[in-house]
């Protein structure tokens, strides 16, 4: 594989807790530039403790995790916000901020990066519309059902451009059709060239799904 | 981006209304003790020069001593850098000054003059404090041919406690001020961040920097500072007016002064809430 398709390398992460709880052993594998690849595992394998190491909210025991080339792992505090910029989050609960409106949701994560006003709108206004969401612009989140509310979620992780969308659980709290839904918005995304790393646990959601999986069982990939 | 902070605070202010009330509250209670203190420094000053304008020493000279050997006298005098005047008085204006303050009735019994001649001398206006009039006097009175040396020992003195028990007042009162409102101002944005702790811990992971995190919940602190400088100096200005009107003529704060205070309060407001903020950026 070519060093420069590389998105995210993660090679040989453990990650344990308290000297003696093994969340993480010996994990590895990579995503190329574009590629879609599904995080598989009941609760407890140790996917949302991958994707924590990833955005390095937290520090691996061994190993190390690169992002586009750029080692997370010993990245100075002052180089992290610029680490993160690369990715795109969207969790399980969407996370909205529930005061503020489905644009003013969206446009804060290009004003904390420093984007121009006239900038934003425009950004806000296009991740929106790919996502079908475009008319709900002024609503805020309560409003919104619940797969809304996730799609307005995928659309912030968009805004950015980031080169990985990093997806942990996006449908737990969904039920299968809208879960599908979503599924379909991420292989959409994915087909206009953002790489994806969707963790779930539910295997019969992405049954049939042609992308390469890797599997964690307890903290080991199998 | 500081647009973005200004709206962030207001709207943090707006969202937290009661508890920011209370901060700005406390605040202007702070800064208003603290300008009352100043305003007292200031007054207390102003009296303590105009009484220093006033402060002589005045060296008796013995019956021995002559026209002639007075002025050698004051000339030597003169000569100590503290001093910026001396003058000769001599038995009989000493008699006429008396006389004139307490009429002829008190001398008429005595055949003689039984008053001394004197040397007035005056001090350089930074040299009228107690210890230096001290130092002086005592120079003067060993000098031959002075009898006696005299100088507002007492109420010199007491004035010079007074002031420095003032400057020592408003000092302590400025470190109380400080750090109440330091900590007032860490409290609440202490609890303006745990409202706003999602949109913080979204910000961090969509790569905001520390700085551009903290600068709302700064400017927010910044805010009940000055608020609460501006409310105080109100406050002080209600109460300046007042006692000017009822009671005695006092001094304001100058307009720098006062421009001193709302900066100090932003700034106490600015630096309470970057120490409530450390290490929770990330």
């Amino acid at each position: 594989m070519n060093g420069d398709q590389v998105i995210l390398d993660v090679s040989g992460v453990s990650k344990i807790y308290d000297r003696k709880h093994c969340a993480l052993s010996k994990v590895s594998f990579q995503v190329s530039r574009g590629e879609f690849v599904l995080l598989v595992g009941p609760c407890g394998a140790g996917k949302t403790t991958l994707i924590r190491l990833i955005t390095r909210e937290e520090l691996p025991t061994e190993g190390d995790i690169r992002v586009a080339g750029q080692k997370v792992n010993s990245l100075d505090r002052r180089d992290i916000p610029r680490m993160r910029r690369k990715l795109g989050m969207v969790f399980q609960d969407g996370k909205l901020l529930t005061e503020r409106t489905i644009f003013e949701n969206i446009a804060f994560v290009l004003r904390v990066t420093g984007a121009r006003k006239k900038e934003i709108s425009k950004k806000v206004i296009s991740a929106l519309t790919l996502v079908g969401l475009a008319h709900k612009v002024s609503a805020l989140p309560h409003q919104l059902s619940g797969g809304e509310q996730q799609r307005a979620a995928i659309a912030r992780a968009l805004v950015n451009k980031p080169l990985l969308l990093l997806a942990d659980e996006p449908t737990g709290n969904l039920d299968p059709d809208i879960s599908m839904e979503i599924l379909n918005l991420f292989e959409k995304i994915n087909r206009f060239g953002t790489a994806v790393l969707l963790a779930t646990h539910d295997t019969n959601l992405v049954r049939g799904l042609p992308h390469r999986r890797v599997q964690l069982v307890d903290g080991r990939m199998v | 981006m500081l647009g973005y902070a200004i709206k962030e605070a207001l709207s943090s202010i707006k969202r937290t209304k009661l508890t920011s009330l209370a901060a700005t509250l406390t605040l202007t209670i702070c800064l208003f003790l603290l300008g009352l203190f100043l305003m007292a420094y200031m007054n207390v000053k102003d009296i303590a020069s105009k009484v220093r304008g006033r402060v002589q020493i005045e060296a008796f000279l013995s019956d021995q001593v002559d026209q002639k050997a007075a002025h050698a006298l004051a000339e030597g005098i003169r000569n100590i850098s503290a001093v910026s005047a001396v003058s000769y008085v001599d038995k009989e204006m000493a008699l006429e000054i008396f006389r004139k303050q307490f009429g002829d009735q008190a001398l008429r019994v005595l055949e003689t003059n039984p008053l001394p001649a004197s040397l007035k001398i005056e001090l350089r206006q930074k040299d009228r404090t107690f210890s230096q009039v001290k130092k002086i006097s005592q120079e003067i009175a060993a000098m031959p041919g002075v009898m006696d040396v005299e100088y507002g020992r007492q109420w010199l003195s007491k004035l010079d406690r007074l002031l420095s028990g003032v400057v020592a007042t408003t000092l302590f009162l400025g470190l109380i001020v400080a750090s109440s409102s330091m900590l007032v101002v860490a409290t609440t944005i202490r609890l303006a961040f745990h409202a706003r702790k999602e949109a913080v811990e979204i910000m961090t992971l969509v790569g905001a920097t520390p700085e551009s995190i903290a600068r709302p919940f700064v400017l927010e602190g910044a805010i009940y500072g000055f608020l609460g400088a501006l409310l105080g100096s109100i406050l002080l200005l209600f109460l300046h007016g007042l006692l000017s009107r009822r009671l005695v003529e006092l001094l304001f704060l100058p307009p720098s002064l006062l421009m001193g205070l709302l900066l100090f309060g932003a700034l106490l407001g600015a630096l309470g809430s970057a120490i409530s903020l450390r290490g929770t950026g990330r």
